[in-house]
């Protein structure tokens, strides 16, 4: 148990890492708060972090943290600005449209964002299916995937999308969002319990380069020019008259200058993607990975049949079109799980005036000026768990996708529609969406725990990893093959030799690959002035079964061509498959990015032939 | 490594020779015949105390507890003598706990990486996602936790309870956990052995596959006996491979011969489901009940199969001699059914290649009656044995009821339809038309199955066994460690 004064039972080096490594997991995190609500105090802890920064003072633990995880309290501290201030936020230069935090952003820009980000629920529906297509094609290749860089995939070409970044603007894009949001978690957090210094000029560097090319492209707009991209996105159903964010603010710029207009257009990007990434991967980690014994809901089902939670989540996913029930539903469900694990997990504060906290009516602490606070959105949102009002709201918890308290009385004002509702929550639906209605996704089983691959989070807020699984060959049958190896020396002698093996063994390739009815397409090459032999083919169905077969039907002219090769593996190939399966393996050379085109994916040789004979019968 | 069997020993047409060179290694007699008991409890352990769990299998097979097989007579129903029968399968990580030496566990790792990994982490490979995924399993199944799969075969629930209760009294007994939560009982829905019915009403245990020196040919000759590889390692297999005779090892030869891999699987039935769509299809495309039922499986409920095999079979005549060379086009059994998917007997399945599976299931729960106790959990406590995991269990389940297998033209794109992990609505099941009639096709959004949990298991002879109880298992394959790795 953590004491409410540290200082006296612990050095202030161990109890830092024992908090952070509460605050890191899940359970732990949510036992504390809960903890701090039923003993009625508030947590203290001393920070490395620097009070004032770049102030060059060493980092000791010179700097008292108080964390906030009482909803009051952090409602009072996102609103209140005559105690609070967002001093310690601000030093990042970036605002975050989604993150509940109005309190931050100046109020001018604020609403000069809401005007250029003012788009209609179906262009938004329009981008996010686009998004979802372009971000999937990467990261889907394969059987094992990453759905917390999936997301964030998503989240990027959604951004370039709304805010009209041509395709060749990814890069940087994707460098400066990566660098920016780690940097933003840091400074939100990770600077209290860890150094990194590589970390701001890493950030600065590429958000520079985003700025400059951000810089140029308003300049663009403003000539009038239009990128091919955005052309082309204008030909898609639903955005003849679609006009990206870049575009609005360069013909209408207000006050600002080029470079201010592309400081607020990075900004509101940086808070986005990161956070919709976040609340992806939290959302599917809760309804695909969650732990064994995830109870089924109650009454859906008679006692005797199967029980099936996440069957059923799949089932409302594909029925989850946009604006039907079951959206509201499935919107519902990744709302819960965000209110338990919200995606902006910490907020910074610095508190400015003397101001008095109490729990249940009771004071418990009286913070004085210059005190760092550190608001648990977490502790206040699963508080908000047990409002029905909140649960009720189509938004959810306006902690989690902004709106809320700001524009109210309190906590008790209505939530209103804000960008982040509007513009984030249904990306976010709709990628959560998309994956559940993947073949056969499921968590992906660490080998060697057997446990499911959880979410991996950094500080109990940045979203790392999140390993899922799907029936990748249901998306496609076919798989390439491309075998590199080195020729032996004599390489010139080597290469004659491999010349004749396959030339006089073409009809004998010719005759078994036909009869396999497996492969597509084959074909060797020489390379590198005929010191690599490689051999291409797209095949059907598993590598294993697909290459060990081979071994059996042409073991004799593998055997040959491993005459000619380098580190061959045992031989005769027909009596040692397996050692051949796994040499293959090792010399097989995985596409660029993984990517592989198939313009027919599911069509098998099989496949292909049938219809053709159909088709000259 | 591997080596083509010595071609003396699988020339004998009879098998003969194979048989007794079978007979005399005492292989466990479930794999090769199962058995007509009407009760079955398999639990699964966990190793606490290695030595101690050493003991316990050595107090087990010094009372010779272990049904092993008697080949010599051909006794294909089983022992039933005794009363009861008990059968040993062991997890990789069991033969770790019991000390295995590590160049056995090296070679599993190399011939036999399923097994090695185990079953959660290929789970998915298999289709079980979602609440079939192996991250719902039933707890005994969590990955690493079991180390072996005790299975007592009888004829009543009292035998069963009476002998486990004899099982714990065994010296070193006390080394294993799970001697109370770790098993699972099944039960027959009906008595007759000769005509097994399983959950969802339909005759079971009709094809399973015959092997060259364990079983005699069929009348008839078809289908054809496979190579005893195909279910004992240290064989040839239909390939002629032998990758588990290792020449320059004779010791680990000897301790893998005659063993078999066996995946056990529990499988949750939703027959209230399964009946509602059954009747809901015939509804829709107005048609009997036993009609839908008969195309999802490929043989009608009373075991008769669809295909005319040259004389249509009598009602109860539960063929097995028949291929689909008579049913190109699927008009009578579709490419979908399940059987047609699991057995593709003659058809142009790419990678020629018949993949064996010898299946030893037993229900669990009530035989569904459409009463109260429909809502009671049913299932079967599957037991499939082979000689490769990956090439027959994981072929099958994967490549063939996960996916359409390739090669035939099946143009629906369900998964099987009695035991696929169905979830996507857009995805039919399609049921050619006889005599040029169009096409029918069903939908299946839901599964009617679950996965609960499934192990990957050795179940090594009686010599086997004796020498991983006595720690032998290590020494006689010291040898073999030595010559593979020179220091």
């Amino acid at each position: 148990m953590i004491d409410t004064n540290p200082l006296a039972e612990l050095p202030p080096f161990k109890f830092n890492r024992l908090l952070h490594g509460k605050l890191s997991d899940d359970e732990q995190r949510a036992e504390l708060y809960r903890q701090l609500h039923d003993e009625g105090r508030l947590q203290v802890f001393r920070s490395p972090a620097d009070a004032h920064a770049g102030s060059g003072t060493t980092p000791l633990f010179n700097q008292q943290v108080v964390l906030l995880s009482e909803r009051a309290h952090v409602l009072q501290a996102l609103t209140d600005d005559h105690h609070f201030s967002n001093a310690p936020y601000r030093t990042l230069g970036s605002g975050t449209f989604m993150l509940g935090l109005d309190g931050m952003a100046h109020a001018e820009q604020l609403g000069f964002a809401r005007r250029a980000l003012r788009f209609s629920p179906a262009e938004i529906q329009v981008l996010a299916a686009l998004a979802w297509s372009a971000a999937r094609v990467v990261p889907l290749q394969t059987r094992r995937f990453d759905a917390a860089l999936l997301a964030e995939q998503v989240a990027l070409r959604y951004a370039a999308l709304l805010f009209g970044f041509p395709l060749s603007e990814h890069p940087y894009l994707e460098a400066a969002m990566r660098s920016g949001y780690q940097q933003l978690v840091y400074q939100i957090i990770g600077r209290h319990f860890s150094l990194d210094l590589a970390l701001e000029p890493r950030a600065k560097a590429a958000g520079g380069a985003l700025l400059q090319h951000t810089v140029d492209l308003l300049n663009r707009y403003a000539a009038g020019e239009v990128p091919d991209d955005l052309g082309e996105l204008r030909r898609a159903p639903g955005l003849a008259e679609f006009r990206p964010v870049c575009q609005r603010v360069a013909e209408d710029p207000g006050e600002q200058s080029a470079t201010e207009l592309a400081v607020i257009v990075c900004g509101l990007i940086a808070g986005a993607i990161g956070n919709v990434q976040a609340c992806v991967a939290i959302a599917l980690d809760a309804i695909v990975s969650a732990p064994v014994g995830a109870a089924p809901r109650p009454g859906l089902r008679p006692t005797g049949s199967i029980d099936s939670p996440l069957g059923d989540v799949g089932r409302l996913a594909r029925s989850a079109e946009p604006g039907s029930e079951a959206r509201a539903e499935l919107q519902r469900r990744v709302l819960d799980a965000l209110a338990l694990n919200p995606p902006a997990a910490f907020l910074p504060r610095q508190v400015v005036a003397e101001v008095a906290l109490s729990i249940d009516g009771r004071e418990v602490a009286r913070l004085q000026p210059g005190t760092q606070v550190l608001l648990a959105i977490g502790g206040a949102t699963r508080q908000g768990l047990g409002d029905p009002q909140l649960r009720a709201a189509p938004g959810g918890d306006p902690l989690i996708f902004g709106g809320g308290p700001r524009d109210g009385a309190g906590a008790d004002a209505p939530p209103h529609a804000c960008v982040g509702e509007h513009l984030a929550l249904p990306l976010v639906v709709e990628t959560v969406r998309q994956v559940l209605m993947l073949p056969g996704i499921t968590a992906a089983i660490d080998a060697r725990t057997g446990e499911p691959c959880r979410l991996k989070k950094t500080w109990g807020f940045r979203c790392d990893e999140l390993l899922l699984e799907y029936s990748h060959e249901l998306a496609v049958v076919q798989q390439p093959l491309s075998i590199v190896m080195k020729l032996k020396a004599p390489v010139a002698e080597s290469a004659a030799k491999l010349r004749q093996i396959i030339a006089a063994g073409a009809p004998r390739i010719e005759f078994r690959l036909k009869q396999s009815q497996q492969v597509h397409f084959a074909w060797f090459l020489l390379l590198d002035d005929d010191s690599k032999l490689a051999l291409f083919t797209t095949f059907d169905g598993d590598f294993d079964v697909y290459i060990e077969h081979f071994a059996r039907e042409v073991g004799p002219l593998f055997d040959k061509l491993f005459e000619c090769l380098e580190d061959p593996p045992p031989q005769p190939v027909a009596q040692n498959p397996q050692a051949f399966v796994e040499t293959v393996r090792r010399y097989n050379v995985t596409p660029v990015a993984s990517y592989f085109f198939s313009a027919y994916p599911l069509a098998s040789v099989s496949t292909v032939q049938q219809a053709l004979q159909r088709r000259s019968a | 490594m591997n080596a083509v069997a010595p071609a003396a020993a699988v020339t004998d047409g009879t098998g003969a020779g194979v048989a007794a060179a079978i007979a005399a290694d005492g292989l466990q007699h479930w794999a090769a015949y199962g058995y007509t008991f009407n009760a079955c409890r398999h639990g699964l352990l966990r190793v606490a105390d290695g030595p101690r769990a050493r003991r316990f299998l050595a107090a087990l097979l010094q009372r010779h507890w272990l049904t092993v097989a008697e080949v010599g007579n051909r006794l294909e129903q089983g022992p039933s003598g005794a009363g009861w029968t008990l059968n040993l399968g062991l997890t990789f990580g069991g033969l770790q706990a019991l000390r295995l030496h590590p160049a056995l566990l090296g070679l599993l790792c190399r011939l036999a990486p399923a097994f090695a990994v185990g079953a959660a982490p290929r789970a998915a490979l298999l289709g079980d996602c979602a609440d079939s995924g192996a991250a719902r399993w039933e707890p005994p199944f969590a990955h690493r936790r079991a180390h072996l799969l005790l299975t007592l075969h009888a004829g009543d629930a009292a035998v069963l309870a009476e002998r486990w209760h004899a099982l714990q009294q065994l010296e070193g007994a006390d080394g294993l956990d799970g001697w109370s939560d770790g098993y699972t009982d099944g039960r027959h829905l009906n008595d007759d052995a000769d005509a097994r019915v399983v959950h969802f009403g339909f005759r079971d245990g009709i094809a399973n596959p015959r092997l060259l020196g364990l079983h005699k040919p069929p009348e008839g000759g078809r289908p054809a006996l496979h190579a005893t590889g195909e279910l004992l390692l240290g064989h040839a297999g239909n390939d002629g491979c032998n990758p588990w005779l290792i020449g320059d090892a004779p010791q680990a030869s000897a301790f893998f011969r005659n063993a078999s891999f066996g995946a056990y699987r529990k499988i949750a039935q939703d027959e209230v489901a399964f009946r509602r769509f059954v009747g809901d299809a015939a509804r829709e495309l107005g048609v009997e009940l036993g009609w839908v039922m008969a195309k999802l499986c490929g043989r009608h409920a009373d075991g008769r199969p669809l295909v005319s095999d040259a004389s249509d079979p009598a009602p109860g005549a539960t063929a097995n001699g028949f291929d689909f060379a008579t049913d190109p086009a699927a008009a009578g059994c579709p490419f979908g059914a399940h059987i047609r998917r699991l057995n593709p007997r003659n058809d142009g399945i790419v990678q020629r290649r018949s993949r064996p599976l010898m299946r030893r299931g037993m229900p669990y729960g009530p035989r569904y009656d459409g009463t109260a106790a429909a809502d009671q959990p049913r299932g079967l406590l599957g037991m499939f044995f082979c000689a490769s995991l990956e090439h027959q269990f994981e072929h099958l389940l994967g490549a063939w009821a996960n996916r359409n297998p390739l090669g035939p033209d099946n143009p629906g794109t369900a998964k099987d339809p009695l035991i696929g992990q169905h979830d996507d609505p857009r995805a039919w099941f399609v049921i050619p038309g006889a005599d040029g009639s169009p096409p029918r096709r069903l939908s299946m959004p839901r599964p009617f199955v679950a996965t609960r949990g499934t192990a990957y298991l050795l179940f090594p002879t009686a010599p086997a066994l004796q020498a991983l109880a006595d720690g032998v298992a290590g020494v006689v394959a010291g040898a073999m460690a030595e010559r593979a790795e020179p220091a």
